[in-house]
């Protein structure tokens, strides 16, 4: 079994990159057009016979690695793309910290077409730091990505967007685990945007593979937003979670759908979504969905979708807070979603996005 | 001091409350006592100025400053504080609550103290209302009225649906709030909270909306035991709340 120990590394890559007279500070997010960086990383990483490259350089050099395990997953990644990236994790060899990407719409009116494979080889971790935002008001972000976890292998893929209100996002995420690997996913958003599709199918193929997923939706301005988490219990005694907190203000629609299918005994499946509607201009609507013909699957299923009770207020206000603080700490502890579940070292980053998000006035 | 004079109380158009009149004394336990139903929440809840409870008539005064018009909140930061008699269900971590509480009033200091007194460190990571026994509903309330670092706590029952145990921490709590001088005033049915408290002042016998009598708490506290409520719905009300 191999340790990677990721502040070494990002240390050297950062030293390497600051030689070549690029100044970046540590604790940031490697954007792929500091390609100084990404590349310094891609370097340290490699000692350790992991591969972090741009997809397309993974295409012209690793493209039987890249077809293989597509193909395993069931997805094609297209040949002309801008951007993306190939994680390969080798067997035992295990990244506790996270390995942060971060694709960003820089060019008004580009549309950018993103494409990552993260493979997790059996008895592998890896924690996978991503965001996804725009720097000008309009585009349109497509993005797919592919994982296959192997046997024991484990991945905790954390997702931050931040987008602008012209911008369109397409995203598909494909998963493929196999016995015993394990899926911890979180997805929080920040802003409001055009319109968002956004598709997870989760294949747990194998014997005991466990998924969890904790999204936390929030509609702002007028965001037309669709995110749907399927789950397959294929594999005997697999097992599925997926939560969601929706939060609705000023005219957003949100559709959240999740399903969890079992077709393997002694499978268990839970499917949680809430909703906060904050405004009576918001659209909200949570569609859970069970199936099973296996009589020994375990499947279940809670949904609410509501105001801010007048009990809640009335309550807080008598500690002391105004309508408004009250509103914050209410929405604060809604969206509080999954942090147990993410690592130490991305935890204060989401805790700082969900207090933003629970500031009064925003 | 905080003092009631003559308050009329109406939810949704329907007066529940008819000229109530009360004095809560610093560094002392009052008692409000009553039947169900007979308006002692309503009561409180309408001098903490929860919207919903329309005072009709009447006025409360705090060290003679009139604040019957005051928000809840403002009247919560010059030193009133509800214990509520049960928690709404919200997704908020008692930790957080905690948190927010003792940052308005500045009483972080006091959190580790008060929660290992109150036997409610191991709740931290639960929300609020949703999992709670009665007696950890209590103790947290009575928690966020510590640090809320009172002049007047009203508690509302307290003592209801709790087990022996926390009957008694919850009197310790309570004595040591009078022990700071804060006036209580104690919403309480059968009593039993009462032989575990000092420095009692005087019990409100509270009847369909009206506080028919008033005494020392042990008197009054004796004729509730010997009579029960009926005696004091007989002999001084027994309307039903207008």
């Amino acid at each position: 079994m191999v340790e990677v120990n990721m502040e070494e590394v990002v240390r050297r890559a950062l030293e390497k990159a600051s030689t070549l007279g690029l100044e970046v500070q540590r604790g940031g997010s490697f954007l792929l057009d500091e390609s100084v960086v990404f590349k310094a990383l891609s370097d340290e990483l490699r000692k350790y016979d992991i591969l972090y490259l741009d997809i397309r350089e993974a295409l012209d050099n690793y493209r039987d690695l890249v077809v293989e395990y597509s193909r395993k997953i069931g997805i094609k990644i297209p040949e002309k793309v801008s951007g993306g990236v190939l994680l390969y994790i080798p067997e035992n060899v295990k990244v506790r910290d996270p390995i942060f990407t971060c694709f960003a719409i820089s060019k008004p009116g580009f549309t950018q077409k993103i494409a990552n494979l993260y493979v997790v080889e059996d008895g592998g971790e890896a924690v996978a730091a991503k965001g996804c935002l725009a720097y000008v008001w309009e585009g349109a972000h497509v993005g797919l990505t592919g994982v296959y976890l192997g046997k024991r292998a484990k991945l905790v893929s954390v997702m931050l967007h931040n987008w602008m209100p012209k911008v369109a996002v397409s995203s598909y995420t494909k998963v493929l685990a196999l016995d015993n690997a394990e899926l911890y996913e979180y997805y929080i958003n920040l802003t409001s945007l055009y319109k968002i599709r956004y598709l997870v199918d989760i294949l747990l193929k194998g014997e005991g593979a466990k998924a969890r997923s904790d999204m936390v939706i929030i509609g702002k301005g007028s965001s037309d937003m669709t995110y749907e988490v399927n789950a397959e219990l294929l594999g005997e005694n697999s097992s599925a979670e997926l939560r969601s907190r929706i939060l609705g203000r000023e005219n957003s629609k949100i559709t959240s759908k999740a399903s969890i299918t079992a077709l393997a005994s002694e499978t268990r499946g839970h499917i949680e979504c809430h909703g906060l509607l904050l405004s009576k201009d918001a659209k909200i609507a949570t569609i859970p969905k069970l199936h099973s013909s296996i009589p020994e699957t375990t499947l279940t299923h809670e949904a609410s979708i509501g105001r801010i009770s007048k009990d809640a207020l009335d309550y807080l206000m008598a500690k002391g807070f105004t309508e408004e603080e009250a509103i914050s700490i209410i929405v604060r502890g809604f969206i509080e979603l999954g942090l147990d579940r993410v690592p130490a070292k991305l935890r204060e980053l989401i805790v700082r996005t969900i207090d933003a998000i629970a500031k009064p006035g925003m | 001091m905080l003092e009631v004079k003559e308050l009329t109380v109406a939810v949704e158009n329907r007066i529940i409350v008819k000229r109530a009149s009360l004095k809560v004394v610093e560094g002392k336990v009052n008692v409000l006592m009553g039947p169900n139903a007979s308006g002692k929440t309503t009561l409180l809840k309408a001098i903490m100025g929860i919207p919903g409870y329309e005072i009709v008539s009447g006025r409360i005064f705090l060290n003679g400053e009139n604040i019957t018009n005051d928000p809840p909140w403002v009247r919560a930061r010059k030193g009133i504080c509800l214990a509520f008699q049960s928690l709404p269900k919200i997704h908020v971590k008692i930790k957080h609550l905690v948190k927010a509480i003792s940052e308005k009033y500045s009483s972080a200091n006091m959190v580790s103290y008060a929660s290992e007194k109150l036997y409610l460190k191991y709740l931290f990571e639960r929300s609020l209302g949703q999992g709670l026994s009665g007696g950890e509903e209590k103790r947290t309330e009575l928690l966020t009225v510590i640090l809320q670092k009172p002049r007047i706590a009203l508690l509302d029952e307290p003592d209801s649906g709790v087990d022996v145990e926390s009957i008694r921490i919850i009197a310790d709590v309570v004595n040591d709030l009078v022990k700071e001088n804060v006036g209580v005033l104690l919403v309480t049915h059968q009593g039993y909270i009462l032989k575990y408290l000092r420095n009692l002042n005087k019990a409100y016998i509270m009847v369909s909306g009206e506080i028919v009598y008033e005494g020392s708490v042990e008197e009054v506290y004796n004729k509730v035991l010997s009579f029960g409520y009926s005696y004091f719905k007989k002999e001084y009300g027994g309307k039903k709340a207008w």
